[in-house]
């Protein structure tokens, strides 16, 4: 057998596809993605479009790494709001607990209070989902090298 | 993170390039981009700035065929060398499967190699993970050079895990090969099970 | 663009931010290159670590513009990120930087907005002044670079083979071709290794 430190089954796939498709529906949006944190696409509502989904995925999750690190470094925990605007489209990124991340790209016609509101019920309903697919517990903080460690592990 | 996905049949993971500025790392992928075959390899994505230096980060998924039923994907990335980067690096460590540490062996640049090989070990930890376990390769690099370092003294300074090293020009593609196959291999045992 | 290239001009750029404050109440202002090293900053004190928020800043822009490739947007003209207390949008001018605005909420957003598009605007004038008055070449910041596959013919016929099942005869072939051997990773073989 193969193991991996996250699984994720057929089942969590389909509930998960069929709360981005509904989101998908209630917000007339154009696409969205759940990518995970490290920036794995986990499924998209881009099946074969020209939008190449797993480029997307990493390019988000790029951003919005770097938009966490941004607020702690005024001082915020998160953001609870990331928005993009463009002349077309928006992007509303959303963090799936400490698992992932729900991205929605709009239209200029869509109003960003609905999006907001229909993506954070979203983001309840999945956040259990991704959790289950976590099967390697977290590393002890203690186990990991600590600085000293690494100066007794290098020994320059 | 290594994830094993049983919808899709595939199993994907993380590999990072990691080292001092300018030591080769963007050039180890586009190297790899422009030989492989297409049917290995997806789009290639590098944020640089206009003097091409890497910026946040470069991305080269390749996909490897099956094993046992599943499709073998890896996701290259590699991080920003340069100092002022230091968060983004940390940034893009995480849930990273493998990495390459890409060694320049100028004389020149040998201390920020030891700078460079402190600070992933501090950013690994921050991510949870164990620079003394996770599967490692070094890759002494730029070897066509003159006024580098001897290959011993390399080995000897950096590679404190005597992991698989390999020298390399990657400009011309010597060794990255090898290097890639190298962690491929390591990432394969490591979410390899139980028979 | 480089503080060397902007010379003088500097003090014009700190004038605009400087009045940017005033207007909007905002914490601090940081503009900084493409790449995320700063330029010059205004705003009040704070204990905040401006190359990190610049290098970060970089890292957040470049990747929103390849997003808007990928869309096939020209741009997204403006990133808004809200917290609970302390906001930050980030914004380019053309090619040249890209300018971090820190408010808190004492601040009205849709003035941030409106004066940050203002000042957009009145950079844009400077840079542009500074690149015609020397003679400088901004290049054009490789922020996205998508590697488009050079071989689509080669993919194509890959694409046949695989949904007939490659038989082992064209393995053998695809083997001989000049290309780098990269068959020797196909996993039937790292099987073996194992």
């Amino acid at each position: 057998m193969l193991k991996g430190n996250k699984i994720l089954q057929p089942e969590d796939l389909k509930k998960m596809n069929e709360i981005m498709y509904g989101l998908k529906k209630q917000t007339k949006s154009f696409i969205i993605l759940i990518v995970d944190d490290s920036g794995q696409l986990i499924t998209s509502t881009e099946g074969d479009s020209s939008v190449d989904p797993i480029l997307l995925g990493t390019l988000t999750a790029g951003n919005f790494g770097a938009t966490n690190e941004l607020a702690r470094l005024i001082g915020e925990s998160e953001f609870t709001l990331v928005l993009h605007e463009g002349n077309k489209e928006n992007i509303h990124m959303l963090a799936i607990g400490s698992f992932g991340i729900l991205v929605v790209i709009f239209g200029n016609d869509a109003p960003i209070g609905l999006i907001r509101m229909y993506s954070k019920k979203a983001v309840k309903k999945l956040e259990p989902i991704l959790k289950g697919m976590q099967v390697q517990k977290e590393k002890n903080k203690a186990d990991l090298p600590s600085d000293e460690d690494l100066d007794k592990l290098f020994n320059w | 993170m290594t994830m094993l996905n049983f919808a899709k049949k595939e199993v994907i993971c993380k590999i990072v390039y990691y080292g001092p500025g300018l030591s080769g790392k963007t050039t180890n992928l586009k190297f790899l981009y422009d030989k492989m075959r297409s049917k290995y390899k997806g789009k290639m994505i590098a944020i640089a700035t206009e003097t091409e230096r890497t910026l946040f980060f470069d991305f080269l998924p390749i996909n490897l065929g099956q094993i046992k039923g599943f499709s073998l994907k890896y996701q290259l990335y590699t991080v920003p060398g340069q100092a002022m980067y230091t968060n983004s690096r940390k940034l893009i460590l995480k849930g990273s499967d493998g990495i390459v540490f890409v060694a320049d062996s100028q004389i020149t640049r040998f201390d920020e190699n030891k700078q460079s090989l402190r600070d992933m070990g501090h950013n690994l930890a921050e991510q949870g993970l164990d620079i003394r376990t996770i599967p490692l390769v070094m890759q002494w690099n730029k070897r066509d050079l003159p006024s580098i370092v001897t290959v011993q003294t390399m080995e000897q300074v950096l590679n404190f895990r005597k992991v698989s090293s390999y020298e390399a020009v990657a400009s011309s593609g010597k060794g990255v090969f090898e290097t890639l196959k190298e962690v491929i291999r390591l990432v394969y045992l490591n979410i390899k099970g139980e028979e | 663009m480089k503080l060397s290239q902007i010379g003088d001009k500097i003090n014009i750029i700190n004038n605009d931010l400087q009045d940017f404050i005033r207007e909007t109440d905002a914490s601090n202002i940081i503009l900084c290159d493409m790449g995320g090293e700063i330029l010059t900053y205004i705003g009040n004190n704070s204990p905040f670590d401006f190359p990190n928020i610049a290098a970060m800043a970089a890292g957040s822009y470049a990747t929103t513009k390849g997003i808007a490739n990928l869309l096939g947007q020209k741009e997204f003209s403006l990133l808004f990120h809200q917290g609970s207390t302390n906001n930050i949008l980030i914004s380019n001018v053309e090619n040249y930087a890209i300018f971090i605005i820190v408010f808190d909420n004492s601040s009205v957003l849709g003035i941030v907005k409106q004066k940050s598009r203002d000042l957009k605007t009145k950079l844009d004038v400077t840079f542009k002044d500074i690149v015609k008055g020397k003679g400088i070449i901004v290049k054009k910041a490789k922020i996205f670079e998508e590697h488009k596959n050079i071989e689509e013919k080669e993919e194509k016929s890959v694409k046949k083979k695989e949904e007939t099942r490659s038989t082992k005869k064209e393995e053998e072939n695809e083997k001989e071709s000049k290309k780098f051997d990269f068959d020797s990773l196909m996993i039937d073989d790292l099987d073996d290794i194992f």
